[in-house]
């Protein structure tokens, strides 16, 4: 059957359900060519495929057809060609079909360059700005600050002398543990509950280095009093996690030999001095000086330990429970929707 | 992914999937959530996810929890009082980037979606398909349909003489 003005309509169904062969689709497009009033009714069908939210089988091959086959630009498919000339979907022969459409048509150059010029750039200046409470870091042990009353009963013992008129006992000063409980740690009453999923227990595994929080729990999980098996006895170790800044200050008494300072600490920095508290000889100046450890514990729970975290605005308090006799049998670290404790098996006596 | 790489996946995408999701819904604090939600989902499975494949997982999760809120928020939020038209006032120079960040308020939301993926990051049709799940061709067709409304938006081509 011949394509004509007055069968067109079947060629046409066809072409758009996509049943022509390649020879047929272009006979219709020759015809649609020679004859714009059904070339634009056929757009007008066309248009009304492209309004329906279903996106037929169809349409999908009269768009891939259209630029792959068609050999004739013309106004009505043209926008379409600009559109695929800038999405990079034509290949040179037919790029140089559009080339040459322009030049003998420079009216449908404005179109040509609006289409060239509507790409969306990136607005750079948007940024997410909590970028740091999404890092992960390893936990940081703070043994610098606390080193934490001392390796050994003994090295206490003496160290005690700097400050206390008696001397204990080795067993008078708690054994390494093996793990702490902090299952009472809680994080009640945050404002983003809903991220609560993971277990903190899990983020603070003994044998785990990473935190596996999430952001929001990183961001309240202030400190956790720690040891480990590796650590020399009597070891308490203030860990860190990211991007937790804790702030930590000692609270000296007049005629008290110094002891670090540490104020608006960065982790960085934290590092920094947990290396120069490492160091030999140690540094001497500002809150790198080391003084002697096993001073340090008691001297804090005397004097009291404040600390601050600057992300969330709060208080830290490492506080000291006494028994009967005035002997540390705990102590605890508290601060905004949390408390944490550790008892000691042995009880240190503070004189 | 170690932790590391994790982190170098906040640094260099955090930003741009941001960007994706504020294009979006134009809500920076719920375009917070859902960064917070993508990269949350991300460190959960980190230890499964090839490095290479990051970008790609966090976009298609930022993409469809972005999806999930959007239609969540479709009862209450009346697109017409919320999408300013694209046309320019008449009696202001026309700015071609603010009348194409008008119009694309007003393009339903899956032409928006691919084009801003296509755009902004340069996917490929075959890699927003992954993202979007849809096909290829689908892809292909709604930017199509995508820049043509956006270019009907903008206006006649003539407002770039």
């Amino acid at each position: 059957m011949k394509l004509d003005r007055n069968n067109y309509e079947i060629f046409l169904i066809d072409y758009i359900d996509g049943n022509l062969s390649l020879d047929d689709r272009r006979i219709v497009e020759r015809f649609l060519a020679a004859n714009p009033d059904i070339a634009e009714e056929y757009e007008n069908t066309k248009e009304a495929i492209i309004e329906s939210d279903h996106i037929s089988s169809l349409e999908l091959d009269n768009l891939y057809r259209s630029f792959s086959d068609l050999p004739k630009i013309n106004e009505t498919n043209f926008e379409e060609f600009c559109i695929a000339y800038h999405e990079g979907d034509l290949n040179e022969e037919e790029k140089g079909r559009v080339d040459t459409y322009l030049q003998q048509n420079p009216e449908a150059k404005a179109l040509f360059q609006l289409h060239k010029s509507i790409r969306l750039q990136a607005d750079l200046k948007i940024q997410f700005p909590l970028k740091d409470q999404l890092k992960k870091h390893l936990i940081v042990p703070m043994r610098r600050y606390f080193y934490l009353a001392g390796a050994s009963a003994a090295a206490i013992l003496i160290g005690f002398g700097l400050y206390f008129a008696s001397v204990r006992e080795k067993s008078d000063f708690p054994p390494a543990v093996k793990r702490v409980n902090i299952a009472n740690t809680q994080i009640e009453n945050l404002p983003q509950s809903q991220h609560n999923s993971i277990q903190l227990q899990e983020a603070l595994n003994r044998n785990e280095t990473k935190a596996k929080s999430s952001p929001v729990q990183t961001r309240k999980l202030l400190a956790v009093l720690d040891t480990t098996e590796q650590d020399p006895p009597g070891t308490i170790v203030l860990a860190r996690i990211e991007p937790l800044v804790t702030t930590v200050h000692y609270s000296m008494k007049e005629n008290e030999p110094d002891m670090p300072q540490v104020q608006n600490s960065t982790n960085s920095q934290v590092i920094s001095n947990y290396q120069h508290a490492h160091a030999d000889p140690p540094p001497t100046e500002g809150h790198s000086r080391v003084i002697n450890r096993e001073t340090i514990l008691v001297g804090a729970l005397r004097v009291g330990l404040k600390g601050y975290n600057s992300l969330t605005e709060s208080d830290l308090a490492l506080n000291a429970e006494q028994d009967r006799e005035g002997r540390i049998k705990g102590i605890s670290l508290s601060g905004e929707n949390f408390e944490m404790e550790r008892k000691f098996n042995n009880h240190i006596n503070k004189n | 992914m170690t932790v590391a790489e994790y982190n170098h996946a906040v640094n260099e995408y955090a930003d741009r999937i941001f960007r994706f999701v504020v294009k979006n819904i134009r809500n920076e604090s719920t375009a917070q959530d859902i960064i917070q939600d993508t990269y949350e989902k991300l460190w959960l499975k980190h230890e499964g996810i090839n490095f290479s494949k990051v970008r790609s997982y966090l976009f298609t999760t930022a993409y469809h929890t972005m999806i999930d809120q959007t239609r969540r928020d479709r009862k209450t939020l009346d697109i017409e009082e919320a999408h300013p038209k694209a046309s320019h006032p008449q009696d202001e120079p026309f700015d071609l980037k603010a009348n194409l960040n008008r119009a694309l308020d007003q393009i339903p939301e899956i032409q928006r979606n691919v084009i801003l993926l296509r755009d902004y990051e340069g996917y490929s049709y075959d890699e927003i398909a992954d993202i979007t799940n849809l096909s290829e061709s689908q892809v292909k067709v709604y930017i199509y349909r995508g820049r043509i409304a956006l270019r009907k938006l903008i206006g006649s081509p003539e407002v770039l003489i």
